[in-house]
């Protein structure tokens, strides 16, 4: 395979290395690419953006509230009920 | 009864009163969908009522019945990615996003449109109007590409996890996560970096 990568390459490169450690020669490869190229450095830090929104979306609601609302009332009764019958299974007879 | 308080703090009403939502809202993020995302829910309190005893008290309550939530949500796309199989045809890794990158790359591989630097992340976090952004753009990824993204993401399972659950190879894995940041990031562009609006107050 040729040493030489195409941004295309170089971001799916830079997209990897997020999730995983990349080959020795994938490495070198992406490297010598963001050396050189002016807009793939870039794309490398948004790419890193994203990853780090991925993290903190997944827990946000709790501080701002959130647009998806809670649960319905009615699934909340559901799950209530669900809930004390599986505890009056369980439990030796305490309340 | 010396340990009251201890069943007291694992009292599963209360469970579902301080946390139901927010982990309602975290599977909702996973499955986009109402009726799963209850049902895990309620998959997720029930083993955590059968499981009262293992409750460590040095973590938080949300963190744990978080950490089983996550199971929930794995287990459930690992079986529906076993019946409707998430990787059927030739679609898969070419399908929803090629036009996509045909738009942002020429025929050598390099960018159509200059990239332009985002700035400072964690000023952008700290404005709302991003968030709306970014929950737009998330949204409007195809089913494969948030389901791949979510778990990575938001359960932070490994790749290796991720394939396994997906039934899919880790080269796949790893072209699925890249149309998905690819897509968010030509989303975001437009919608929150383009918009004149941004800075505005929010």
């Amino acid at each position: 395979m040729k040493f030489n990568i195409s941004c295309q390459e170089a971001s799916q490169l830079v997209s990897q290395q997020i999730d995983q450690p990349l080959s020795l020669m994938d490495s070198m490869r992406l490297r010598a690419h963001l050396l050189v190229c002016k807009a793939c450095p870039v794309v490398h830090r948004n790419f890193k953006a994203i990853h780090q929104a991925g993290l903190k979306y997944a827990l946000r609601d709790e501080a701002a509230g959130g647009a998806c609302p809670g649960l319905s009332s009615g699934a909340k009764g559901r799950i209530a009920k669900s809930l004390r019958q599986e505890k009056g299974s369980g439990d030796t007879g305490q309340l | 009864m010396h340990n009251d308080s201890r069943l007291h703090a694992a009292d599963p009403d209360e469970w579902l009163e301080a946390h139901g939502d927010a982990l309602f809202r975290f599977a909702m993020k996973h499955l986009r969908d109402s009726a799963s995302a209850e049902d895990v829910v309620q998959e997720t309190l029930l083993a955590a009522l059968q499981a009262r005893d293992e409750f460590a008290g040095n973590a938080s309550q949300r963190t744990w019945l978080t950490g089983i939530l996550k199971r929930k949500i794995a287990d459930l796309i690992r079986k529906r990615s076993r019946e409707a199989t998430f990787e059927n045809d030739a679609q898969d890794g070419h399908g929803d996003s090629t036009e996509l990158t045909a738009c942002l790359f020429d025929q050598r591989g390099e960018w159509v449109v200059p990239q332009r630097a985002w700035g400072d992340p964690d000023a952008m976090f700290e404005q709302n109007r991003f968030w709306e952004a970014f929950t737009c753009c998330y949204d409007g990824l195809s089913p494969k590409l948030s389901t791949a993204f979510s778990l990575r993401e938001f359960s932070g399972l490994s790749i290796e996890e991720l394939c396994e659950i997906l039934n899919i190879s880790s080269s796949n894995c790893s072209v699925i996560l890249y149309r998905a940041r690819l897509a968010l990031k030509t989303c975001l562009e437009s919608s929150w970096f383009d918009n004149p609006m941004r800075r505005g107050p929010s």
